[in-house]
């Protein structure tokens, strides 16, 4: 029993020790650079509330540090506030703010350098360059932080967590608004980005570039200027994610381009002007996907092959599928559910008689001709697509769904 | 009256004239790179090319175009008549690639991966290197590197 109160004791005692140095503007210590320098490896630094005009602190060894509610901390000039260079580092509860923007300079709140097991969680990036900034990094995480910014135009822009050459990186609850992309992986690998809300952002949502083996899941992209960009990558599981209100003449709820051996299930296309834009997809599997009211949902261009497309719905969409090609090869179609297939069921065993062709003549014009689109909805289109669907000539043979289901596909 | 009517073929030629091949500002944050897609954002590495026929395309790196142009994906070296990037410190203008000097340094990264800068003077662009891993070419010497 004593042994237990001992414990309990020595538990408070570590609770009323939980910081090895205090910052705040009436201790003897008045700046987090200071509490920085004399810190030594493995020590916790506390900061009070208040506002704290700082930049450039460098962190060479492993420390806690831990912001009260209401600790700011305004960029000093506009300059990169955290530089950490070390292993073992946490910054956790602070707020960071007011960050200039550099054509050559990669001003970051926070930037980390060649480190190990460093934990950003729980942050309030407002106004800033870029947000988070990794390079060279291995087992980061980086957690519930807002890293909000006012990008208007693309020259003032960075990205808000941008990761470069890094491996096992978690990204997890983050929002991310207003930047240039929001999420940002250029030679990233083995890493997990979930349940994330990216949006507003001048460019994409989140972009990945020769960055393999990772997945992405139960993320929302919202409102960003081009939607989604995955890159020159394999292996990519994308499960789950929301991709909505992506409009704009060169936008996507989602751009694959190179991409191979990846998966793209049980996602939401939602009033994107194109759902999917493939360019060179190859072995990829797409299922249990909503495609609805989007311009276009599939847009492949030529060399894309082998992707399987199952069990997807495509509700209200202006034209399911366009290709620019006269086929795309090797791909399959099948167990789809088509609101535009005007087949019919007479087996009653829920799914079509006769195969339904997504490719329509007019989808294939557009794809030629893009101001032609002016005559969509005219009769005259109407009737091009219904004698093309009698006496196939034009659109691509081969390109149809063999068993499309009759009614709406419920995703378990 | 009738005489002068021979006016209007040559009004008709000054216009076919005025259908130059002169470089335009690429439109940052609209325009999409002519190879990979992606929408083109950077200003220090924009890059264009002009082909014969008068037709621009824009790429959002150096590495694009030059990818481009060594495969001849779109059109053959012979059709390009021009090619033009942005200078790293001072992306105001577009210069000709033929007067820039090419810096490849993994600690400059470019927005397509690799790593490719352009800078007008070469003095500037020793000193940039300094310091850094990375070689210096000219535009003959990068188009016979990167394949």
């Amino acid at each position: 029993m004593i042994r237990i109160n001992i414990i309990f004791l020595l538990f408070l005692f570590s609770m009323q020790s939980y910081a090895n140095i205090i910052v705040s503007s009436n201790s003897d210590i008045k700046t987090i650079k200071q509490a920085v320098e004399i810190a030594k490896d493995g020590e916790t630094i506390l900061i009070k509330e208040g506002l704290y005009e700082e930049s450039d602190i460098v962190i060479e060894k492993s420390l806690k540090i831990i912001g009260e509610d209401e600790a700011v901390i305004k960029a000093k000039d506009g300059n990169k506030v955290f530089i950490i260079n070390s292993d073992n580092v946490l910054i956790k509860n602070l707020t960071i703010k007011d960050m200039k923007t550099s054509y050559i300079e990669d001003i970051s709140a926070i930037k980390i350098n060649n480190s190990n097991s460093v934990i950003i969680e729980n942050n309030t990036l407002i106004n800033t360059f870029f947000g988070i900034y990794a390079a060279n990094c291995t087992n980061l995480i980086i957690r519930d932080n807002n890293i909000i910014s006012n990008a208007v135009e693309q020259s003032s822009s960075a990205n808000g967590i941008h990761l470069w050459k890094c491996k096992n990186i978690l990204v997890e609850n983050n929002h991310v608004e207003k930047h240039r992309d929001g999420i940002y992986f250029e030679f990233v690998k083995n890493s997990l980005i979930k349940n994330n809300y990216s949006k507003l952002n001048l460019r994409y949502g989140l972009h990945f570039m020769f960055s393999d083996n990772n997945r992405y899941y139960k993320n929302r992209f919202e409102d960003n200027g081009a939607g989604v960009a995955v890159m020159y990558s394999n292996n990519i599981e994308m499960i789950e994610n929301d991709f909505v209100e992506n409009w704009g003449t060169n936008a996507y709820g989602l751009l694959l381009k190179e991409i191979k051996d990846s998966k793209i299930n049980n996602n939401l296309f939602k009033t994107n002007t194109i759902g999917i834009f493939g360019e060179s997809v190859i072995r990829c599997q797409f299922e249990h996907n909503d495609f609805m009211n989007n311009g276009w949902a599939l847009k492949f261009i030529s060399s894309s092959e082998q992707n399987n497309f199952l069990y997807n719905n495509f509700i209200g969409n202006t034209f399911d599928l366009a290709t620019n090609k006269n086929s795309i090869s090797y791909n399959v179609f099948k167990n789809n559910y088509w609101s535009s297939y005007n087949g019919y069921d007479l087996n009653k065993d829920g799914i079509g008689d006769k195969p339904h062709k997504p490719v329509d003549l007019f989808s294939t014009v557009i794809s030629d001709s893009p101001v032609a689109i002016i005559l969509l909805r005219s009769m005259f289109v109407d009737m091009m697509n219904f004698a093309e669907k009698i006496v196939p000539v034009i659109t691509p043979a081969g390109l149809e769904d063999l068993e499309p289901m009759m009614k709406e596909i419920k995703h378990d | 009256m009738i005489k002068k009517l021979y006016i209007l073929p040559l009004l008709l030629f000054s216009i076919l004239l005025s259908c130059s091949t002169e470089p335009r500002e690429i439109d940052y944050g609209h325009e999409n790179c002519a190879f990979c897609n992606m929408t083109i954002m950077d200003q220090q590495f924009g890059t264009e090319m002009i082909t014969n026929k008068g037709k621009i395309f824009t790429y959002c790196s150096i590495e694009c175009m030059v990818w481009e142009y060594v495969r001849e994906t779109k059109h053959k070296k012979e059709d390009v008549k021009l090619m033009l990037a942005k200078d790293y410190i001072k992306p105001s203008d577009l210069v000709n690639v033929e007067e820039l000097f090419f810096i490849k340094s993994v600690d400059i990264p470019s927005p397509m991966g690799a790593s490719l800068s352009a800078y007008s003077s070469k003095e500037k662009a020793v000193e940039i290197l300094e310091g850094k891993e990375g070689e210096m070419f000219t535009w003959k010497e990068l188009t016979q590197k990167i394949k």
